[in-house]
């Protein structure tokens, strides 16, 4: 009897957490169309980033962003347009809790050109100091899983999307309050960097999917605005 | 000498034309409100009262109506203004109503509130229709200065709203007056009694300070305000807002459509388009009584004759093929085979104004881009559609709309390609 009753709580103890989530995913059939049912991306899309595992902090300040015209795309802005923060919370931390999965992956990618593949894996790894352009691993983690609570992970991220995602810092129509450290670093870059970042960072196989570090764990170099204080330290 | 006489001739022929225009147009300056409306009371002392109940009752009339919602730009402080109303004669941006004294309407005295909302003329001019200040006419001095209490309190906002970019003919100097001479023809204050019943309280929310016919309505020739087709439907915006009667709202059961209006999902049917908007920013704080009484008094409106398009053609055999096969690929496993839905979750199609209402337009968006229900306490998490803009072709997209059309409503025209096209935008 007893081992049966564990079993039951056992049972009971998962189950309830999953059918949470799946309550949530019944009613978010506008986000799974794009971004996959468990926000692992779509399969054969190129542009559709993934969401499942990115920090919950990360998401929130995004799907606001959409709400409130600092992040500009169509589509987003229109279906986040009159939802509050606590169901873009909910949401937020729905898809952050889905497992991270190895992004479906769209059918051709071209071979990279070496050149520039040496410059992006520079770029990542060291920065460029003579223009103030920090390594991206210097906040995004060492294996650009990102950090928890609000920085995403990079790899598997489609190469169109990176590529938006620069013009649009470059544009203004990507923004958060200042410092608003991407915007300066994708003025910085020339387009041939940030495709060539673009295009590596589509290209890497992940073995093992990674969740973002914990929140903590590094400090990144420059004050940026929407990450919490801890990581706005300058370091000497 | 010969001139002269014929000069005089003409003279004495076109006199009484002339005079007949004059008149004409003295007769029409009268019928606009004579000269109250130009003389703006911009003397007089600004005093704000500071009595909580009254704004309390200027922020019920707030939102009511959707003040936010048109004086707020997107991704811009609240009540700054400069939200665009792209209309057919050119582009007008809202104006900033904050308590801004330069900027705002905070050096307003209440006389020159109440004056503005009354007539469309304030210290800036004679306003555009676009302000529905015909409307707000109709509300009591008490209600607007409840009003003018509220919008002391909003934050001043120190920004300007953008010009104007009105065409021809809107633009000529003038030409607001105009139109008030050949269109604008005052309405009485109207105050509820005591003893007014749900129907009167609710035309006095519905036709005041509710102005609902600004979307569901029509205007005529000029922006013409059609006094005889106002809640007969309307496409304003990139969107149809359908027409408000006992026939249009019977599927809603009694006491549905008020909580509808506050930000419930009734039967799974959760607002989309500009009335999501309306809602999320200001219906749903309306009181159940308030939403009550203008849901009896939209029950007692009368159906106006259907000026429909009488060309029904038929929808050709392969189009419904199409349509019947995308319905079953993407749509039933939400809104069911039969279209009736899903309860709680999924609305029925049945008996929703985009399939079963004249305009193609909302069907047509609601494909491309989805939609999400406000969030509301009523409904904290809404169900979402998705989109399907970057699936189906814009063929694939006619195809489906005008198959549902025939299937549950009367059809009207099917739509094609260039219609979606023409008619599937999104603004921000």
């Amino acid at each position: 009897m007893k081992p049966f009753r564990l079993l039951s709580l056992l049972i009971l103890l998962f189950a309830v957490p999953v059918f949470a989530a799946g309550e949530l995913t019944e009613r978010l059939a506008a986000c799974t169309v794009c971004h996959g049912e468990h926000g692992e991306g779509r399969a054969g899309a190129e542009y559709y980033p993934h969401l499942a595992g990115k920090p919950a902090g990360y998401l929130l300040r995004q799907l606001r962003a959409f709400r409130d015209g600092d992040r500009r795309y169509a589509q987003m802005g229109w279906l986040m347009r009159n939802m509050d923060d606590a169901y873009l919370q909910a949401i937020a931390e729905h898809f952050a809790a889905l497992p991270p999965r190895p992004p479906a992956r769209a059918t051709a990618t071209r071979p990279p050109d070496p050149v520039l593949a040496q410059r992006a894996q520079t770029l990542l790894a060291k920065g460029d100091a003579t223009r103030a352009i920090p390594a991206c691993i210097a906040c995004h983690g060492e294996q650009l899983a990102g950090l928890e609570p609000a920085i995403p992970g990079l790899l598997g991220l489609p190469e169109e999307y990176v590529v938006a995602q620069f013009g649009g810092w470059r544009a203004g129509v990507r923004r958060t309050p200042a410092p608003d450290c991407m915007a300066q670093i994708a003025r910085a870059l020339d387009a041939s960097e940030i495709r060539a970042i673009a295009h590596w960072l589509s290209a890497q196989q992940q073995a093992e999917p990674q969740r973002p570090a914990p929140a903590g764990t590094l400090v990144p170099p420059q004050a940026c605005a929407g990450l919490p204080d801890s990581a706005a330290q300058v370091l000497p | 000498m010969n001139l002269r006489r014929r000069l005089l001739l003409a003279l004495i022929t076109l006199l009484p034309l002339l005079l007949f225009a004059a008149a004409w147009v003295v007769l029409l300056f009268l019928r606009q409100g004579g000269m109250t409306p130009f003389r703006v009371p911009l003397n007089q002392a600004r005093s704000v009262p500071s009595d909580a109940a009254l704004i309390a009752r200027g922020r019920r009339l707030a939102a009511i109506g959707n003040c936010a919602g048109c004086h707020t730009a997107y991704g811009g402080a609240a009540y700054a203004g400069g939200r665009a109303f792209i209309t057919p004669y050119g582009t007008v941006y809202s104006s900033n109503i904050s308590a801004d004294p330069r900027y705002g309407i905070g050096a307003w005295s209440a006389a020159e509130f109440r004056h503005a909302m009354r007539h469309g003329v304030s210290r800036n001019g004679v306003q555009s229709p676009v302000f529905p200040y015909a409307n707000f006419a109709r509300i009591d001095d008490e209600g607007l200065d409840a009003l003018y209490a509220f919008l002391a309190t909003v934050p001043a906002v120190a920004t300007a709203p953008p010009a104007d970019a009105l065409d021809f003919p809107a633009n000529l100097p003038g030409a607001m007056t105009m139109w008030r001479l050949l269109y604008y023809r005052p309405a009485p204050a109207v105050t509820a009694t005591a003893a007014a019943t749900p129907q009167q309280r609710g035309a006095i929310l519905v036709e005041g300070i509710g102005h609902c016919a600004a979307c569901h309505g029509t205007r005529g020739t000029f922006a013409s305000l059609a006094a005889d087709a106002e809640l007969g439907g309307g496409r304003l915006a990139g969107w149809y807002a359908p027409a408000l009667n006992a026939q249009t709202l019977a599927h809603y059961a009694p006491g549905a459509l008020a909580d509808y209006l506050r930000g419930t999902a009734v039967d799974g049917r959760g607002a989309y388009g500009k009335m999501a908007d309306v809602i999320a920013q200001n219906l749903q704080h309306l009181s159940p009584a308030d939403a009550q009484d203008i849901e009896a008094y939209l029950r007692t409106l009368k159906p106006q004759s259907a000026a429909r398009e009488s060309v029904t053609r038929e929808l050709p055999a392969e189009q419904r093929a199409l349509g019947d096969h995308l319905y079953r690929q993407h749509c039933a496993g939400c809104h069911g085979e039969d279209g009736s839905g899903k309860a709680g979750k999924y609305p029925a199609l049945t008996t929703s104004s985009a399939i079963t209402g004249p305009d193609p337009i909302n069907a047509i968006k609601l494909v491309l881009f989805g939609a999400a229900a406000p969030a509301t306490p009523q409904n904290p998490q809404p169900y979402t559609m998705p989109p399907f803009a970057h699936t189906l072709s814009p063929d694939e997209v006619a195809a489906l709309v005008s198959t549902l059309r025939a299937r549950w409503g009367d059809g009207g025209r099917p739509v094609d390609a260039n219609d979606v096209g023409a008619w599937g935008g999104i603004e921000p």
